[in-house]
């Protein structure tokens, strides 16, 4: 455990934020199956910027708000430490080098993705990614198989969305006020 | 169309899968296939399932995903617009509670919010799970690569990169 006192003082100024642009680059382009460990490895671990209580409490806070944790992470540390400036340097750091990189796979895939052994070897990796979202559904759903209940909303997303393919939004609208609601009701 | 309005498409609507992806951009893949390839036909089923692939073996966050698309779409520019749709609404709505979070972080609506989403999002996570693998596995054999990958992730603690480097091998094997 990373004590309160070790907390180490972020640099001002540009340094400030160039510091927090390479962290998130860092962080970024090493996470693979969730960055979330990267980056607990460079903010807690290696720059001290925050404790473990810190980090777990930031971490469900982003768990918890829309979007890629990762973004949303950058967004708060980024702004404690050096307000709305800090939040786009750490944005910053997060997407500039891999889109660059993505846009250079875009521009590989659309000149040789048909070539066939190219062509094979994308028809395997996305057979086996769609094998570990998977896996990522049955983790998620373990907590949750003793509670019919959750189980049934869960099973309803699966069937709207999944099955019937029909719109998101309009799922959302019915699914989660209920879903909300419940919840509120079963815990006052 | 005009450039100018395909980008305003993509912005308009991945921006608005940004401020649904409660758990992540793994909960919006089924909906930007609807709209990507069912509606728009911008991509084919393969195209989707190739490009989520690479987003999940390269280097970067998942979310890079929608950057394939845009880059398919629109070159460089819809790569841009893309990305920055998906991250923009989301990164601005954490600025903003980022800033009050200590406020309401143990407010009650926020405990049901949280348990009132999560099995939801469940059933989304699986929803694209469904929505890939019905892009992806188009003969017996994606199909079994699909199973098996399943199979092995959820009982070894192995690197999914192996998995992926195993598959692709496979596919380059019997496939070309």
């Amino acid at each position: 455990m990373s004590d309160a006192k070790d907390i180490a003082t972020p640099r001002e100024g540009v340094d400030g934020l160039v510091d927090l642009y390479i962290a998130f680059m860092q962080i970024s382009l090493s996470g693979f199956g969730g960055a979330i460990n990267w980056a607990h490895r460079a903010l807690v671990q290696k720059r001290r910027w925050m404790n473990d209580e810190d980090f777990a409490e930031t971490l469900s806070l982003c768990q918890f708000l829309p979007g890629p944790n990762i973004v949303n992470f950058a967004m708060c540390l980024g702004q404690r430490q050096h307000g709305l400036s800090g939040s786009l340097a750490a944005l910053a750091g997060v997407f500039s080098v891999p889109l660059l990189i993505f846009i250079l796979l875009g521009f590989l895939y659309s000149e040789f993705g048909q070539i066939n052994f190219i062509h094979g070897f994308l028809s395997g990796i996305s057979a086996a990614a769609a094998g570990f979202i998977i896996t990522i559904g049955v983790r998620l759903a373990q907590p949750y198989r003793r509670r019919p209940l959750s189980m049934l909303f869960g099973l309803a997303a699966f069937v709207g969305v999944g099955m019937l393919r029909f719109p998101l939004l309009e799922v959302m609208l019915v699914l989660a006020p209920v879903s909300v609601a419940i919840a509120w009701w079963r815990q006052s | 169309m005009n450039q100018g309005s395909v980008l305003l498409q993509i912005a308009g609507r991945f921006a608005l899968l940004s401020l649904l992806s409660f758990g992540g951009v793994n909960v919006v893949l089924p909906d930007a296939h609807r709209f990507v390839v069912d509606t728009q036909h911008w991509l084919t089923d393969q195209q989707f399932a190739d490009f989520f692939a690479i987003a999940q073996a390269a280097p970067g966050p998942n979310f890079l995903m929608f950057a394939l698309i845009g880059w398919q779409v629109a070159g460089a520019l819809g790569a841009i617009t893309a990305t920055l749709a998906i991250i923009v609404p989301a990164g601005t709505l954490a600025f903003i509670v980022g800033g009050v979070w200590h406020r309401f972080r143990n407010a009650p609506w926020r405990r049901a919010m949280q348990t009132g989403l999560a099995p939801v999002t469940i059933g989304l996570v699986l929803s694209s799970a469904l929505v890939l693998s019905s892009a992806a596995d188009h003969d017996w054999l994606t199909f079994a690569i699909t199973v098996l990958t399943a199979v092995i992730a959820l009982g070894t603690k192995l690197n999914p990169l192996w998995l992926f480097a195993g598959a692709g091998l496979l596919g380059v094997v019997t496939m070309s």
